[in-house]
């Protein structure tokens, strides 16, 4: 029998042999000092190879990777266009509520009137706006989601 | 921590976005994935860089993941891809295999210092930190994660022949350099 090839010491040693193939060249192995030594300094550098040791990530790595994860999440939806309108909502709504509360105090009227809109409240009103804005919201995220 | 366990992390975070499923899970993998980034880049801050946006794209990615018991050769290659971008944007060159040097650091002076485990050790680092990005990806995840050559192929992309023939070329390099240390180790 020829000397062991590198692929047949690489089989060997990593075991990917049938049982049958493998018997044949351990027993070439040995007879053979040549091959023998080659499948010796194999066993020696896997050995190494399987003790080497990575170094460990530093403490606190995996709540950083966790919190970078969620911070990219909540930008997520604070990017979502439907949550721009609503913040544009937002800002709309407080500078009429400025505008009221001007306009009562310069006509000395502090007290908010009871009912503005016939048959409503304010109550009524922002309750309102917010099932709106949420439902507009579930339909636009909805199908932004699937277009993903 | 058994692989269905992670599989199951990996569907809770899939179904609730739980940041303590991801925590746990990252905690599992974090040390295989900054390795196969270190192995990579050399850097340890680099590295921990790579692997934190590694995780970052994995789970961003989860949905596109048909098969959850893949899931490791996914993670795997996600990584592999992420520290090859930040080793292109370093743009430092891999060195090739057959131009590694025929020492490093040995102390042929004194054999039997160099013969000692933790330098011989130290001796095959140095070799490793100076394979190529993709020799060096296949030796980490073939002896130090143990995954096997088909899941090694999945990972980087390349045919389970050629990974084989790249794992025993390296084999062979790194034999012949580490062979005076072995030699005299191995003597009766």
């Amino acid at each position: 029998m020829n000397h062991l090839t590198p692929e047949q010491l690489f089989d060997l040693t990593e075991g990917n042999l049938p049982p049958q193939e493998a018997g044949a060249l351990q027993q070439h192995l040995a007879s053979c000092g040549l091959c023998q030594e080659q499948y010796q300094l194999y066993i020696a550098l896997e050995d190494d190879l399987r003790s080497l040791e990575a170094p460990e990530v530093s403490p606190g790595f995996a709540l950083n990777v966790t919190r970078k994860l969620r911070d990219r999440e909540t930008a997520r939806i604070f990017h979502r266009p439907v949550f721009k309108v609503f913040q544009f909502a937002l800002v709309l709504s407080f500078i009429l509520a400025v505008g009221i509360i001007i306009t009562q105090l310069s006509s000395h009227q502090i007290d908010l009137p009871e009912i503005v809109v016939p048959g409503g409240t304010y109550y009524v009103i922002a309750v309102a706006c917010v099932a709106i804005i949420a439902v507009a919201d579930r339909v636009i995220y909805g199908s932004a989601k699937k277009n993903l | 921590m058994t692989p269905t366990a992670d599989i199951n992390l990996i569907k809770e975070y899939l179904r609730t976005k739980s940041s303590s499923a991801a925590f746990t899970f990252v905690g599992n993998y974090q040390n295989a994935v900054f390795g196969l980034c270190y192995r990579i880049l050399k850097i340890r801050e680099e590295a921990e860089e790579a692997a934190q946006d590694s995780f970052i794209k994995f789970f961003e990615s989860l949905h596109k993941l048909q098969d959850t018991d893949k899931f490791k050769s996914w993670l795997m290659s996600i990584a592999h891809r992420t520290a090859i971008d930040y080793h292109r944007k370093k743009k430092a060159p891999a060195q090739d295999l057959e131009v590694l040097p025929q020492s490093v650091n040995t102390d042929q002076s004194n054999p039997d210092k160099v013969l000692r485990s933790k330098q011989r050790l130290e001796l095959l680092e140095g070799l490793f930190a100076q394979l190529g990005e993709l020799d060096a990806t296949l030796l980490q995840l073939y002896y130090v994660q143990d995954m096997t050559i088909k899941d090694i192929a999945d990972t980087v992309n390349q045919s389970e022949s050629n990974v084989k023939v790249r794992l025993m070329r390296s084999r062979e390099v790194l034999k012949k350099k580490m062979s005076p240390n072995y030699k005299e180790e191995l003597k009766p």
